[in-house]
């Protein structure tokens, strides 16, 4: 029997112990270049779980966070849902939205989604393209669905007529504009684009003052200062979808080389905007800018008064619907909106459904939209002397008669895929770097090459 | 004759040895509780690193849906796609510039900066000390502090500028392409310099001191005692010190991300930021994939070479 002491040829040698520590750090190089992976796709449908008797069933509802608030005022949904029945235990998980995204890509892949989440109605369709969104028809009744906004019903109905989510709030877009500077300078509210150009002109004097806010940095919602500028080249009396009835899309039209012309013309030929907007975001950058008081005209959500309300109560501001191309159009605006939707692999769909209606009634949801300053879903809270009693709510509930959803597309799997690049093809055009026709003529042919046409 | 019957013992020694598996079956038997005690780390190691490794290596070869689930195995079209991507070309010329550029320009810097706090001065452990500060700081709190501080409106160093009468209008840091890649460049130096000091430093205090005497005595003056004497006896550390901050740099995600996330128009994103973006933002998975996969393949020559340079270190 050999010694082990001595017999040195047995051991390691240095060198091989210094291999093998090679690998484990190539390894943890590795580590650095690995993007997350999930499982493979699960081939059936998870059977829906049984609690055993006595045992309650368990739901995870997930939200992404509006605000400092948002979990104390969903825990107290959660806690009232829990109290108001004993079969169902519901549990609350609060994210931001800037994770959001990647943990709910991971918790899909993963097998792990919460039965219900919020989402932005881009992440929907883009999981509503691999089918694990569940149509909620079977849980939601059509009375309960009768209390809510048809044209945002609509919006979260497929073409085969399935819900697949229910609108969260609406958040249309309105121009802001400080009317103290405006009355000193005898300028009229931007309702045109000339009105725009001409009050920027007068009032943009950096780095005191911007006359415009815009950005194409890809931070905020997808593409959304050039949707402004569509919504005033079409105008509400045109059809303010981007695609046409097979599927090609418009960025090729006049409409949207000319909506794209303006963008350009704002920052290139009048120079009146914030010359971040290439890098700034719209909630880090523009808004702060805004209520900073260096900012004259700004369009963005609904949520913008509550923000102006706490960071700067004493500024004057007025509302306009955004700017139309030519006086006489008539102004349209556009919703961004969020919704709630149930995962298909949910293994408890009955009891989503039943924490989904208590989460939507008008009590809860007054108090949501009280909490977060948004536009009611549902038309009686909308409507309620409770809720409408200031007039910039009611300036926002009217909006909504011209609202489009612009997620609203016959291509949910390439949405985001399509846009960004749509979205740096107008920036680079607001840059000087190509032309605004040159950028909607490549971004048609990128987008319905991608969507296979 | 002797050469050849050092040639035989050797080959009888080869003979005896056993191989790698046995010996190190022999190791682990030999020294149970010491492995015992690493096994954690192993299944940490296995399922952090190596599973998802090995994920993304097949998913690179593979299909894969809008939440990176592989739907078909053996494919090259992710490669395809990423060869007719018309970002990348971009992509990888930013990547080889950020990635050089910033470790030459922090060679450069600190390896004076090492020269200066190996002298003893009053004040030198103090001047060591804040040295550490960018390297202590959190690199997405450092990032988002410089991104304020090249803010064209708000940002201390127009202002600054400003004040100076150095400029009569604002500059965009961050929105103007080469500019902003300037920025990201200069931020990732600042936050490698206390790094690569420390280490240069450490090389410094390792020289023994005897050498410059003896040098001293044959009449060499303070140039020829630093290019004959401190730079040779340098070497193997900057060897080392380079290769690692050439793997860390390749890796620099934070920095760029939170500064400009890329813009404008993809012109600061290097590999490792646009491969997020494929997967992320744009979606597509198996794209990520290929380049998480490529920019793999990279990393790994860096960390041969590194290891060798380990070895003959070791040696």
């Amino acid at each position: 029997m050999a010694d082990k002491g001595s017999d040195r040829s047995l051991k390691m040698s240095r060198r091989e112990m210094l291999r093998l520590t090679a690998l484990t750090g190539l390894g943890l190089v590795a580590a650095g270049c690995v993007v997350p992976t999930p499982p493979p796709a699960p081939e059936a449908e998870a059977p829906a779980a049984e609690a055993p008797a006595g045992e309650k069933v368990s739901v995870r509802l997930m939200v992404m966070d509006y605000d400092e608030n948002m979990k104390p005022d969903t825990q107290a949904v959660i806690d009232a849902f829990n109290a108001s029945q004993d079969e169902i235990e519901a549990t609350l998980d609060v994210v931001s939205w800037g994770q959001g995204h990647d943990l709910l890509v991971t918790q899909i892949s993963g097998g792990q989604p919460p039965d219900l989440c919020n989402v932005s109605a881009q992440w929907q369709g883009e999981w509503e393209g691999i089918d694990e969104v569940m149509p909620l028809d079977d849980y939601v009744s059509e009375e309960f669905l009768s209390n809510f906004v048809p044209s945002m019903v609509a919006a979260f109905t497929n073409k085969d007529g399935q819900l697949m989510g229910m609108p969260y709030f609406l958040d249309p877009r309105i121009m802001y504009y400080r009317t103290d500077l405006f009355e000193e300078a005898g300028l009229t509210a931007p309702t045109t684009w000339d009105d725009v150009i001409a009050a920027g002109q007068a009032l943009h004097s950096p780095p005191d003052m911007t006359g415009y806010g815009q950005t194409f940095s890809m931070k905020s919602d997808g593409l959304d200062y050039w949707w402004y500028a569509w919504f005033g080249a079409v105008g509400a009396d045109g059809d303010l979808s981007v695609w046409t009835e097979d599927g090609h899309s418009k960025f090729n039209t006049p409409e949207a080389i000319k909506a794209t012309q303006y963008v350009v013309d704002l920052t290139q030929k009048y120079q009146i905007t914030n010359t971040d907007y290439t890098t700034a975001g719209r909630d880090e950058e523009l808004q702060p800018l805004f209520y900073a008081g260096k900012l004259a005209q700004l369009i963005t959500g609904s949520w913008f008064p509550t923000l102006i309300a706490n960071n700067a109560p004493d500024m004057a501001y007025g509302l306009e619907m955004p700017p139309v191309a030519e006086a006489g159009m008539t102004p349209a605006t556009g919703v961004w909106p969020d919704s709630v939707i149930m995962f298909k692999q949910t293994k408890n769909p009955e009891a989503a459904g039943q924490l989904l209606e208590f989460m939507f009634n008008a009590e809860n949801r007054l108090a949501f939209a009280k909490q977060r300053g948004v536009i009611p879903e549902r038309i009686d809270v909308g409507t309620s002397p409770e809720y409408a009693v200031s007039d910039t709510e009611k300036f926002m509930v009217a909006s909504l008669d011209t609202a489009h959803n612009v997620y609203e597309t016959p291509w949910p799997a390439t949405y985001y895929k399509t846009f960004v690049e749509v979205e740096t093809l107008i920036g680079r055009a607001v840059a000087g770097e190509i032309s605004a026709e040159e950028a909607m003529l490549q971004s048609a042919e990128f987008v319905d090459k991608a969507n296979g046409l | 004759m002797t050469v050849g019957t050092e040639a035989i013992t050797s080959t009888q020694a080869k003979e005896k040895v056993p191989p790698l598996w046995q010996r190190i079956s022999r190791e682990v038997s030999d020294n149970k509780f010491a492995y015992l005690l690493l096994v954690p780390s192993i299944i940490c190691f296995i399922a952090l690193v190596l599973y998802p490794l090995a994920n993304t290596i097949i998913g690179a070869f593979s299909e894969t849906d809008a939440v990176g689930r592989i739907t078909h195995f053996g494919t090259l079209a992710n490669f395809q796609e990423l060869i007719d991507d018309s970002y990348m070309p971009g992509i990888v010329s930013q990547t080889v510039i950020f990635v050089f550029g910033s470790v030459i320009l922090t060679v450069l810097l600190s390896f004076p900066m090492a020269l200066v706090l190996n002298q003893r001065f009053p004040g030198v452990i103090a001047f060591r000390s804040l040295l550490l500060l960018p390297w202590a700081a959190p690199l997405a709190i450092s990032a988002m502090t410089w991104r304020w501080i090249f803010h064209g409106q708000l940002g201390a160093l127009n202002h600054l500028l400003s004040m100076l009468g150095i400029i009569n209008q604002q500059i965009d840091w961050l929105s103007n392409a080469k500019l902003a890649f300037g920025c990201v460049v200069f931020v990732e130096v600042w936050s490698s310099i206390p790094f690569m000091t420390i280490m240069f430093l450490a090389g410094l205090q390792s020289i023994p001191p005897h050498i410059y005497d003896a040098a001293k005595m044959d009449g060499a003056n303070s140039w020829h005692e630093f290019w004959d004497m401190t730079i040779p006896q340098m070497k193997k550390i900057t060897t080392i010190v380079v290769l690692l901050s050439v793997i860390w740099a390749f890796r620099s995600f934070n920095i760029i991300w939170t500064m400009t996330q890329g813009n404008p128009f993809f012109r600061t994103d290097i590999s490792v930021t646009y491969l997020y973006k494929l997967a992320f933002k744009m979606l597509s998975f198996g794209k990520g994939f290929a380049l998480a996969f490529a920019t793999f393949v990279v990393l790994l020559a860096f960390s041969v070479i590194y290891t060798q340079v380990l070895r003959s270190e070791e040696m």
